[in-house]
Order: C-alpha cells, then structure tokens, then sequence
C-alpha cells in the first residue's frame, strides 16, 4: 500500500496539481498582458464529484493517474507511459476562455492585470490549504504508528 | 513541471518588458534629435510589439517581442530660421515623439514587469511548500 492509495491523499495530490497547472495559466496571462488581441484564459475548476465518483465502489482502487479521474488520461496501449509521468508533456487539464472578461483594451487584449493577481492570490492560498492538509493528515498517520 | 513554467513563462514576459523599456529610452533619449543637413528628417519614433508564441512541448504561450516598427505621425515642426535643417521657410522638422506618452507607456512596462515579478515570487514560494512536505517532522 502506498500513500495515494488513500482517496483523501489523492484527491488533494490532484488539487495541488490542478493548482500547479492553474498557476501556470495565470503566468500566461499576466505575460500577455500588453500583447494584442490576446483573451486571458482559465482552467475547468477541479471536478471533485467525478475524483470521488469513480472510487466510490472501490475506495482502494484510487491510485492516481488509473482511476479515470479530471486529471489522468488513458493509456490505451500497454506501451504508453503512466499519464502523471508525462506530465511536462500532454495537456492535463484543458484550458478554456476565461469568460467574464468585463474589459477589451483598443488591441483587444482582455487581461485585467488587477484581476489575474487578484487569482494568482487565491490560488496560491488555496494551494497552501491542500499541502498544509497534507501535510497535517501525514502527521496523524505518524501519530497513529507511534 | 507547471511551477517551473510559470515562473519560466514569468520570465519572458519580464525580458519582453525589458526590450520595450529600451525603446522607450531610445524614444526618450532622441526627443530632440534633428536632422543637420536641410530639410533633413528627425529621428522617428519606434513602437514595440508583442507577439504571442506557442510552446507546444509545454502547452504555453509565450510571449515575445514581434517587431520594432515606426511610428508614421507627422513629424512636428519649429521656426528656427538659424537652424541647420531649416527649409526654406525657416521651420524645422523635429521628432514625432512626445514625452508624455513615452512616461506613460513606461509606467504601463513598469507595472507590468512588477506583475511578473509577482507571478515568479508566489510560483516560488508554491514550489517552496511542495518540497517543504519532504521535511515533516
């Protein structure tokens, strides 16, 4: 048994990916931010119905990256590699436009840059959230073991 | 690795700043550079633009600086008789750059490079708190 064959770990392992991937996202933003008729764009908030979804039936069977989550993809051929270990390369989460741009600039660029910080903040402290969780919940393990 | 990009992503973005900073200073530094032989042209004001390219083996887009253009207003022009670049009438043709529009411009690149700056401070503190989960007591 291994750590993220808990459902509560891995759940928040996925959070703190879609947090990692969200991050990335707004850096994309905040660097177009003067570049003409670029749209800022987002990510699909975490489904956490279709991670818990599809352990349901079997809490055991959640080990990250094969349990059909938002986040994994499928391997379809015995080759392929484990969708979390291709990480730096497919497209894990897809990004959508982000839709409640209130304001156009002349260049049609969309970015509030007031806005995007105003994301970036709160995904960094959502992010924190997961891992202080994280690391709390790893604690009362070791508190039981003792 | 999508820290790692953000903060790489982050970085672009202040270089493109960067090089737009410098047209500004170049606009800034000839604003009143004229020709010296007659009816000769100023110098021309320069516009930076941005360009969005894709990273596809990371799935970004970057930005970058596309092209230094010209600005095509009119040059403005001074009575300065005595002047070597003077016409016939006596005007002068001077740069079409106005200060005011470069400061402007400049505090725009000024709050944008700190909006980066932002983005690599708190992808490196996420990063900080990830790793930090190796070092529980």
């Amino acid at each position: 048994m291994t750590m993220t064959d808990l459902t509560l770990m891995s759940a928040m392992l996925k959070k703190m990916d879609w947090h990692e991937e969200r991050q990335k996202i707004i850096a994309q933003n905040i660097a177009n931010a003067d570049s003409a008729g670029y749209r800022p764009m987002d990510i699909k908030p975490l489904d956490f119905k279709q991670i818990l979804g599809g352990s349901a039936s079997s809490l055991s069977m959640t080990v990250a990256g094969t349990d059909g989550g938002a986040m994994s993809m499928t391997a379809t051929n015995s080759t392929h590699f484990g969708a979390d270990s291709m990480a730096a390369g497919g497209q894990k989460v897809p990004s959508i436009k982000q839709k409640d741009v209130y304001e156009i600039a002349p260049d049609g660029n969309g970015v509030i840059l007031e806005d995007q910080l105003l994301r970036m903040n709160e995904n960094y402290t959502d992010h924190a959230f997961v891992s202080n969780l994280y690391q709390k919940n790893i604690a009362m393990l070791k508190m039981a073991l003792k | 690795m999508d820290l790692v990009n953000a903060m790489t992503l982050a970085a672009k973005g202040m270089k493109a700043q960067g090089s737009r900073m410098k047209v500004i200073s170049e606009n800034l530094a000839n604003a009143d550079t004229t020709g010296k032989t007659k009816g000769e042209d100023p110098y021309r004001r320069q516009i930076v633009t941005f360009k969005n390219e894709m990273n596809r083996a990371d799935n970004m887009k970057e930005v970058k600086v596309d092209k230094v253009t010209y600005d095509t207003a009119d040059f403005l022009t001074k009575y300065d008789p005595s002047h070597p670049a003077a016409d016939d009438r006596g005007y002068v043709k001077t740069p079409n750059v106005n200060p005011l529009l470069e400061m402007m411009d400049m505090r725009e690149a000024q709050r944008s490079y700190e909006a980066n700056l932002g983005v690599i401070e708190m992808s490196r503190s996420m990063l900080m708190k990830t790793i930090d989960l190796l070092r529980m007591a």
